[in-house]
C-alpha cells in the first residue's frame, strides 16, 4: 500500500497527503498514519515544510472525522436498531444496549485515544459516535484534540528519526500496542474483581438468608452472622423509610469527609421535611471518613495540596471518573434500596457517581446538585454538567457556575440554608444561655471553636487572652476533643461545651464566633448575626471564603495570635466596631434569607 | 447462560492471555529499540546496507553524502527525467526491474564515490545484508 502512497506523497505534494489522510479518516482501511511518519522525514531532507504539513494533516483528518460521523448519524442509528432487533446467538439485544450504554458513557476517552494511539479504531469510533448522536461539539473538541497529537507524534517522529523513521514508527506501534494491552489488561481485572466481589457479597447475603430462616425454625443463631446484616450500602444517617406516609422521598447523598456538607443536608432537610420524607445518607465507606479526620488533623498540608492538584478540568475530571467507577455500583444498591423521587447532593465527591448510578437506574429521577461554597467552587463540581438543577448559595457561586457551562434555566440562585436551630436561636435570650453557663452577661463574650481543629492554635489565643486579662469570656467548643475539655474545665471565663447536635444557643449567645474559616460555620454566623474571626483555615478550599468575608462585611481575619488578642480587646472596649459589622451581617442575612425562599419551589417543581 | 463461576474462570483466562500479549509487546518494544538504534547508528557510519526502497536519489545523496549527479548518472537517469525526485521503488517499477537490483547498483556507486573521494576508510557494509539483495523485510519498507 505504502508503495502506492510514498510515490503518489512525492509526485502530488500537499494535496496528496491530505487527500490520503481524509479518506483514511474517514474509515477507509489505509494507514494515513503511516504517510505521515513518512512526510515528516521527507520534511527533514528538506522536500516537505514541516508547519504546512501539520495543518494539512489535521484539517485532512478532522474533517474525514466529521463525514464519518455524519455517515454514521445517518446510517448507523437505522444499522443499530436492526441489530438491536435481529435475535443473534452471540449478541442479543441486552448486550448491544449495554454495549451502547458503555460507549455513550466512554465516548470522549474512545474519540480522543483513538485519534493518536489507537488509530486503528478511529473510523469506526466516528461513525458509532454519529450513530449513537453523541454532541458534535463534544465530538469535534475531543477530535481536534486528539488530532492534533495524532499528528504531532508520527510527523516529530518521522522529522526527528528521518532516515530510520521506519524503525522509529515500529518502536511507537509496539509501545501504543503495549499501552493498549495494558488497558484491556485493566479492564479484564477490574470486571473479575468487580465479579468476584460481587461473588462474595452473594455468598454473604446467602449466609444471612440462612440464618434468618434459622431464626424462624426457632433455632439459635450464630452471633457474629449478624454482622453481615448491617447492610454496607445504606449506611444512613438519618432519615425514615421510603414513602412509608405518602409523601414523596428525597434523598440526600452526603460524604462525611468534612462537617460543613452534613450540616447543609441537615440545613435541607429542616427546610423540606415538612412536605417529604428525607433520608440523608453517606454511601462512602466509614473509611473514608475516618482518613479525612486523620489527614485534616494531621497532615493538612495533604489537603491542600490534594485541592491544588485536582482544582483543574482534566485532573477534576479524572478524579471524579475514577470515583465514580469505584462506587457508582452501592450508589447503585442504594437508589434501589430507598427508591427516591428525587436526589440531592451536598458534596462534589459523590456528585459523578449519584448521577452515574441514576442514569443506569431502571427509573432514573431529578438530580439536583446543592453547591457549597461561598466564594469559589472546586472543580470538581463541574465536572457533570447534565444534573436538573444547580443550587448556588452566593451569587459568587451562581456566576461562576454560569462561567464554567451550566445552564442558566437549571442554575438556581437559592441562597445558602442553615439548620433550622440557627433560625430558633435568635428567640432565645443571650442572657439566658450565659447566666446558665454561669458566665457575665454584661461581659464580651467569644464562642470559640475549637474541636474541629488543631488544638495549639486555640490554646494559644486562649492563653493571650488570660495573661492579659482582657475583658472577654469564653465559651469554648471542644466538640469530641475530651483533653481539651479536661485542660479547661476549671478555668475561670471560660466555659466548656462539648459535642451537642444543638450548638446554636451558645453560639447566639457570643458577641463574635471565632474558629475555621468554614462555610457552613460563616452562614450559621451570619444567620444569628454575629461577626466572624477567621482564627484558621484549611489553605486552598476554605482561602476564598476569606474574601467573601471581606468583600460583604462579615468579620474579621486574624491568623496571628497576637493580632487576634489586639483584635478582641479593641472589640471589648469598643461597641461601635461590632455594630457596624452587624449591620452589613443583618443586610447580607435578609438577601439569604430570601433567597431560600426558592429551595422548596425548585424541589416541587422538579418533583 | 454461563455459569458465575464460569464467568470468572473465563475472566481469569483472559486476563493470563492479555497478560502473556503485554508480555510479548514489552519484548517487541525492547527489539524495536534496539533495531532503531542499530539502525541509527549504521545511518550515522554511512553504512550503505542503510538504503530503503522508499528513499528518493534526493534523500540518498543526503544521507550518504553522496552528489546527486553522481547518483544520476550511476542509474542513467536524465537530469530532466521525473524520476530523479521519486523513489527506488518507482524506478525499479519503471524499469521493470526488482527494487533490489536498483538499490544494489546504488550501494555500489556509493562505495566507489567513496573510494574515489575519501582517504580515510570507507565503512565497512554490515555483513547480512551486504549487497544481498533482500535490504527491505518490513511493510514499512515495502
Amino acid at each position: 500500500m505504502n508503495a502506492l502512497f510514498i510515490p503518489a506523497l512525492h509526485q502530488y505534494g500537499y494535496p496528496a497527503l491530505w487527500a490520503i489522510v481524509f479518506i483514511a479518516a474517514v474509515g477507509a482501511p489505509i494507514s494515513g498514519n503511516l504517510l505521515l511518519y513518512a512526510a515528516g522525514a521527507f520534511a527533514a531532507f528538506g522536500d516537505f515544510n514541516i508547519f504546512i504539513l501539520l495543518p494539512v494533516a489535521v484539517s485532512a483528518a478532522v474533517l474525514g472525522d466529521a463525514l464519518g460521523y455524519f455517515l454514521g448519524w445517518k446510517l448507523g442509528n437505522p444499522l443499530l436498531t436492526w441489530l438491536e432487533k435481529k435475535h443473534w446467538r452471540f449478541l442479543s439485544p441486552e448486550t448491544l444496549a449495554r454495549g451502547r450504554s458503555y460507549f455513550r458513557r466512554r465516548a470522549a476517552w474512545a474519540i480522543f485515544l483513538s485519534r493518536w494511539l489507537i488509530v486503528v479504531l478511529g473510523g469506526p469510533i466516528n461513525w458509532l459516535a454519529g450513530a449513537e448522536r453523541y454532541p458534535y461539539r463534544a465530538f469535534l473538541f475531543w477530535d481536534i484534540s486528539g488530532q492534533l497529537l495524532g499528528a504531532l507524534i508520527p510527523l516529530g517522529i518521522g522529522y526527528t528519526f528521518a532516515a530510520s523513521w521506519g524503525e522509529a514508527e515500529s518502536l511507537f506501534g509496539s509501545v501504543s500496542t503495549f499501552i493498549l494491552t495494558f488497558l484491556v489488561m485493566m479492564m479484564i481485572a477490574g470486571a473479575l474483581f468487580r465479579r468476584m466481589l460481587a461473588h462474595r457479597r452473594a455468598r454473604s447475603a446467602q449466609a444471612v438468608s440462612d440464618t434468618h430462616t434459622q431464626a424462624e425454625a426457632g433455632q439459635p443463631l450464630p452471633e457474629a452472622s449478624w454482622q453481615t446484616l448491617q447492610p454496607a450500602s445504606t449506611p444512613a444517617i438519618n432519615g425514615t423509610s421510603a414513602g412509608h406516609n405518602g409523601k414523596p422521598t428525597i434523598l440526600i447523598l452526603i460524604s462525611r469527609s468534612g462537617g460543613g456538607h452534613l450540616n447543609l443536608a441537615q440545613a435541607l432537610r429542616d427546610r423540606l421535611d415538612a412536605a417529604y420524607n428525607v433520608l440523608i445518607v453517606d454511601p462512602q465507606s466509614s473509611r473514608v471518613e475516618r482518613g479525612y479526620t486523620l489527614v485534616s488533623r494531621r497532615f493538612v498540608r495533604l489537603l491542600t495540596w490534594q485541592f491544588a492538584l485536582t482544582n483543574n478540568k482534566i485532573a477534576a475530571w479524572l478524579l471524579q471518573k475514577s470515583l465514580a467507577q469505584l462506587s457508582y455500583k452501592r450508589f447503585s444498591r442504594i437508589l434501589a434500596e430507598t427508591r427516591p423521587q428525587l436526589i440531592i447532593t451536598t458534596h462534589a465527591l459523590v456528585s459523578s457517581a449519584a448521577m452515574r448510578a441514576n442514569e443506569i437506574s431502571a427509573r432514573p429521577v431529578p438530580l439536583v446538585f446543592q453547591l457549597t461554597d461561598l466564594e469559589s467552587l472546586h472543580m470538581t463540581w463541574f465536572v457533570e454538567k447534565r444534573a436538573d438543577a444547580y443550587l448556588a448559595p452566593t451569587r459568587e457561586i451562581f456566576e461562576q457556575a454560569l462561567g464554567q457551562g451550566i445552564e442558566k434555566d437549571r442554575l438556581y440562585l437559592t441562597g445558602r440554608p442553615a439548620r433550622r436551630q440557627f433560625y430558633e436561636a435568635l428567640t432565645g435570650t443571650r442572657e439566658g444561655t450565659l447566666t446558665t453557663l454561669g458566665l457575665d452577661p454584661k461581659l464580651f463574650t467569644l464562642f470559640l471553636q475549637g474541636g474541629a481543629q488543631g488544638s495549639a492554635s486555640v490554646d494559644r489565643l486562649i492563653d493571650h487572652i488570660l495573661k492579659a486579662e482582657l475583658p472577654v469570656q469564653i465559651i469554648l467548643a471542644v466538640g469530641k476533643n475530651k483533653k481539651m475539655a479536661e485542660r479547661y474545665a476549671r478555668t475561670d471565663r471560660v466555659r466548656v461545651v462539648p459535642f451537642t447536635e444543638e450548638i446554636a444557643p451558645y453560639m447566639a449567645a457570643a458577641d463574635v464566633i471565632a474558629g475555621k474559616a468554614g462555610a457552613s460555620f460563616i452562614t450559621e454566623a451570619i444567620l444569628l448575626e454575629k461577626p466572624f474571626l477567621v482564627t484558621s483555615l484549611i489553605p486552598g478550599q476554605e482561602t476564598p471564603n476569606l474574601r467573601f468575608l471581606e468583600r460583604h462585611n462579615l468579620g474579621w481575619i486574624c491568623l496571628e495570635t497576637a493580632e487576634q488578642q489586639k483584635l478582641l480587646a479593641k472589640l471589648a472596649s469598643n461597641s461601635e466596631m461590632l455594630k457596624e459589622k452587624i449591620s452589613s451581617i443583618q443586610a447580607y442575612k435578609a438577601w439569604n434569607l430570601e433567597a431560600n425562599q426558592a429551595i422548596t419551589s425548585v424541589i416541587a417543581n422538579l418533583l | 447462560m454461563m455459569s458465575e463461576r464460569a464467568k470468572l474462570g473465563l475472566l481469569c483466562f483472559l486476563l493470563l492471555l492479555v497478560l502473556g500479549i503485554a508480555a510479548l509487546m514489552v519484548a517487541n518494544a525492547f527489539q524495536a529499540m534496539h533495531t532503531l538504534q542499530q539502525e541509527s547508528n549504521a545511518l550515522k557510519a554511512g553504512d550503505v546496507s542503510t538504503i530503503r526502497p522508499w528513499m528518493t536519489i534526493h534523500v540518498i545523496s543526503h544521507v550518504y553524502h553522496v552528489p546527486e549527479t553522481y547518483l544520476d548518472e550511476a542509474l542513467h537517469i536524465a537530469r530532466t527525467d521525473p524520476l530523479r525526485r521519486t523513489t527506488l521503488y518507482e524506478i525499479a517499477a519503471s524499469r521493470r526491474q526488482p527494487v533490489e537490483q536498483i538499490i544494489h547498483s546504488l550501494q555500489q556507486t556509493i562505495l566507489k564515490y567513496r573510494k574515489e573521494h575519501s582517504r580515510s576508510p570507507t565503512p565497512t557494509p554490515r555483513q547480512s545484508r551486504v549487497l544481498s539483495g533482500t535490504p527491505a523485510t518490513k511493510e514499512t519498507q515495502f
